[in-house]
């Protein structure tokens, strides 16, 4: 019985190994670099890249020659060396379904690990297998919400930017309306901070929000 | 029988009313200067921008385009395209000019669809789809069209048309909507909105701080949602409505004008009922304003 021949690091173990070399670490990787050059050899050019980019430079400018050696490992890492099969077109022909079934497996843990997480977020009701209604509507309608904040604060820094370009009528009817509906947002959140499961607080807030990205969204047509 | 007679009554006053006046409105506008007139494919896109002065529209059975009326000066008039597309307008004056004005009506087919945009001035269209946009003017709607899209920053809307969807946004000004509009998504932030929409299928209307006034009797299978921020939502319906109502208010109150109808559940400010059968889904949110549901 010979004994398996020992593989190669992996691009992790090597990178680790290159950032212990520079704190002189010494473990089985440190044991396995001894004995294979190619391994050895890598794990030294990693460490001199990775020396470069640490060094201090007195001009404040990346070293010229750092990309070339990083883009050459990144294209590297992208070629995926595959086991000889003689050219067998049958070999071949089975490749792509191993892809698939190692897809399907990924697929699969992803599906469970998303499942694991709901449920230890609480939102799944197992005797059901469906996610209960009211915690639902009010989590779509917090990420409504949300979506429609961030959108205001968007369409908000383009009024700072294009207010100078409106007609002044215009502005102060975008003014006066924006400190209707903020006044409104300002009531809301602070009933919904005292009670934040309230669906009906919930939609209000949702729907103070829409008129104020409404109402931000006519900036463009009243320049 | 007495019925019949009012209503044959009411004709016959439309008739020599309303008629004869539409009439006027087209021979005036046909009187004044004709200031573009074309050929337009039925489909055509028509685009106009009038900073100060009113923009007419009226839809017709007829494959060209006419506009009439008076700018001042005339050489701030434009209009170009060809068959399938026309923009046409008053150019706005340079700072050093005095403002220029214009008070156009045109004529185009009926399925055209137009852009409108004005400043100040008034938009008054019949027969006629498409987006209308006004920062002052008011907007008046009637007869029908394939969509329509009105965005009113301070003046008053007024739509009586029939169409398969409408969508208007008014900020001080005051929506009013009639007509015959299956999908309906109306707001405005402090302006009143009033509605008689029996017609009506979906219907989102919503408010920040105006008050909401719904008439008529919800159509049988119509999905209707209003929210409220401070305006109050008044319902006047008849006693023969049927459907089911959620009122829901965080610290205003919900008044019950029916005496017979008892709530299926009630807890704080959140009423719940249901009259007759089947009928219309009417939900009703506000965060502070009251509820009003009275019959007529």
């Amino acid at each position: 019985m010979t004994t398996p021949p020992d593989p190669h690091l992996t691009e992790a173990q090597r990178q680790d190994a290159a950032e212990r070399a520079l704190a002189s670490g010494d473990t089985a990787i440190q044991r396995h670099l001894e004995r294979c050059e190619s391994c050895a050899a890598d794990v030294a050019r990693l460490a001199s890249l990775i020396a470069g980019a640490r060094a201090p430079r007195a001009d404040g400018e990346v070293p010229a020659d750092l990309w070339p050696a990083i883009q050459d490992r990144i294209e590297r890492s992208k070629v995926v060396a595959l086991p000889d099969t003689g050219g067998s077109p049958a070999v071949r022909a089975s490749r792509p379904l191993r892809t698939r079934r190692a897809v399907l497996w990924i697929g699969a843990a992803a599906a469970l690990a998303f499942f694991v997480l709901l449920r230890l977020a609480g939102r799944v009701d197992l005797t059901s297998g469906r996610r209960t209604a009211p915690e639902l509507a009010i989590t779509s309608l917090v990420d409504s919400s949300h979506a429609y904040q961030e959108q205001a604060r968007i369409l908000f820094n383009r009024l700072s930017l294009e207010r100078s370009l409106l007609r002044p009528g215009a502005l102060a009817a975008i003014e006066h309306d924006l400190h209707i509906v903020d006044a409104a947002i300002a009531e809301l959140d602070a009933a919904v901070a005292t009670d934040p499961n309230n669906p009906v607080l919930r939609r209000l807030l949702a729907s103070s929000y829409r008129e104020k990205v409404d109402i931000l969204k006519r900036i463009g047509n009243a320049e | 029988m007495r019925n019949g007679i009012a209503a044959a009554r009411l004709l016959v006053a439309w008739l020599i009313v309303v008629l004869p006046g539409r009439g006027a409105i087209g021979q005036a506008a046909q009187q004044e200067p004709l200031l573009t007139a074309r050929h337009m494919s039925a489909n055509a896109s028509v685009k106009v921008f009038n900073p100060a002065g009113a923009v007419r529209l009226v839809g017709w059975n007829r494959d060209s385009l006419e506009v009439h009326g008076r700018v001042s000066p005339r050489k701030r008039y434009y209009a170009s395209g060809d068959s399938n597309g026309v923009k046409l307008g008053v150019e706005e004056a340079g700072t050093s000019e005095s403002p220029a004005h214009g008070d156009i009506t045109i004529r185009l087919p009926r399925l055209a669809r137009v852009a409108v945009k004005t400043v100040n001035g008034d938009i008054d269209a019949t027969d006629v789809a498409g987006w209308f946009y006004t920062i002052a003017g008011a907007v008046r709607l009637d007869g029908t069209a394939s969509s329509i899209e009105v965005e009113s920053m301070r003046g008053d809307v007024e739509l009586r048309v029939a169409a398969p969807w409408l969508r208007a946004r008014a900020g001080a000004g005051r929506v009013l909507l009639r007509g015959a509009t299956p999908d309906v998504d109306v707001s405005t932030i402090s302006g009143a909105l009033e509605v008689a929409g029996s017609a009506i299928m979906r219907g989102q209307f919503t408010s920040v701080s105006g008050d909401i006034a719904f008439a008529g009797a919800p159509a049988a299978g119509a999905i209707l949602d209003f929210s409220n921020h401070s305006g109050a939502v008044d319902f006047v319906w008849p006693r023969s409505v049927a459907g089911t109502f959620a009122l829901s208010t965080v610290t205003g109150t919900i008044v019950n004008g029916f005496t017979a109808l008892r709530p299926v559940s009630q807890a704080e400010r959140s009423v719940k009922f249901s009259i007759g059968r089947g009928g219309a889904d009417v939900t009703v949110r506000t965060f502070k304003g009251t509820i009003r549901v009275r019959p007529e």
